[in-house]
């Protein structure tokens, strides 16, 4: 046996062991998520860029949580109505998603479009969600973003008889995470 | 009759709802209701019960060490951390024109911070942030 046949037993143990050393899980502590209220009285938009969502590869699970008073609008007084009488944010200050990643491969190099599927939980009601989602991955990140609609009154939403007019019925939702390699 | 009251009405709070109210998230002339380093902070908020002295909206001073400055969302962000742990760190989302002050900034140098507390994920979460002291 030359040398290269008797090291590569000890490189394949060695390559083997270091993989196993690599994080498991990958975090983005300042992801993004913005939505948009489209009538024909007035846009509204809002985002936040403080989601925190962390995927485990070895799963596919991912878990995104988010502050509903960390949103930021272009008015003030928007902000307000926002927290204080649609989301009620002191009451329910979070907005969570719970789920995993349908048939992900979380080593391939470059992009994937898969369904994320997961119960998400806003103003306390929690809906079952299904999102197409791109996936793409480099050797340092993993970028999740995709789009999704939410209808207000699913989530018992109440819009003043007044404004109701201002507010759509239908909610788009975008979001953007680019999570980095992440231990315990 | 009705009709006439009812547009009004309708007018009324659109006129209301476009009007730009007061902005409370203004920090700069706010006095901040705690001073705190952010290794104290961290301790906070590891213990239980610690609502009543860092609740959300609260306008907080906080000293701590720089470990990233970033840009992602095109947001200027400062994180500050407790050498020696990851989490939790503290993000302060940066004001608009906060660029200029920041820029002399880079990590491990020490910043003093104002901003309004939202809450916590994995980490604290400030918005409207403005460089206090240099």
């Amino acid at each position: 046996m030359n040398k290269i046949g008797k090291l590569l037993p000890f490189s394949m143990l060695m390559a083997f062991y270091g993989f196993g050393q690599q994080p498991t899980k990958s975090m983005a502590r300042q992801g993004h998520v913005s939505f948009f209220s489209y009538t024909s009285v007035e846009h509204i938009k809002a985002e936040n860029n403080q989601v925190l969502s962390i995927v485990d590869f070895t799963t596919g699970e991912i878990a995104v949580s988010m502050l509903m008073n960390a949103f930021i609008f272009e008015k003030a007084l928007m902000r307000e109505h926002f927290n204080e009488s649609y989301v009620e944010s002191d009451i329910y200050p979070k907005a969570t998603f719970v789920g995993r990643i349908v048939d992900f491969d979380p080593y391939l190099i470059g992009e994937q479009t898969r369904i994320v599927e997961g119960k998400f939980t806003m103003h306390g009601v929690t809906k079952e969600l299904q999102i197409k989602t791109k996936i793409t991955r480099t050797n340092e990140s993993l970028v999740l973003s995709g789009t999704f609609e939410a209808l207000v009154k699913d989530y018992e939403i109440k819009i003043p008889p007044l404004l109701a007019g201002n507010i759509a019925k239908t909610i788009s939702v975008d979001f953007n995470f680019e999570c980095l390699p992440y231990e315990n | 009759m009705i009709w006439v009251t009812a547009m009004l009405m309708i007018l009324g709070m659109l006129l209301f709802w476009s009007i730009p109210s007061r902005d409370l998230t203004d920090v700069t002339q706010k006095e901040p209701e705690l001073y705190i380093n952010a290794k104290d902070l961290v301790e906070l908020l590891e213990q239980k019960g610690s609502s009543n002295l860092l609740s959300s909206e609260k306008v907080v001073e906080i000293t701590g060490v720089v470990k990233e400055i970033n840009k992602r969302n095109n947001r200027l962000t400062v994180i500050l951390h407790v050498e020696g742990k990851e989490h939790p760190s503290i993000i302060c989302d940066m004001m608009k024109g906060q660029e200029e002050r920041i820029e002399k900034f880079e990590p491990k140098d020490t910043l003093v911070v104002k901003g309004i507390f939202k809450g916590v994920l994995k980490d604290a979460i400030f918005l409207n942030c403005i460089v206090s002291h240099e």
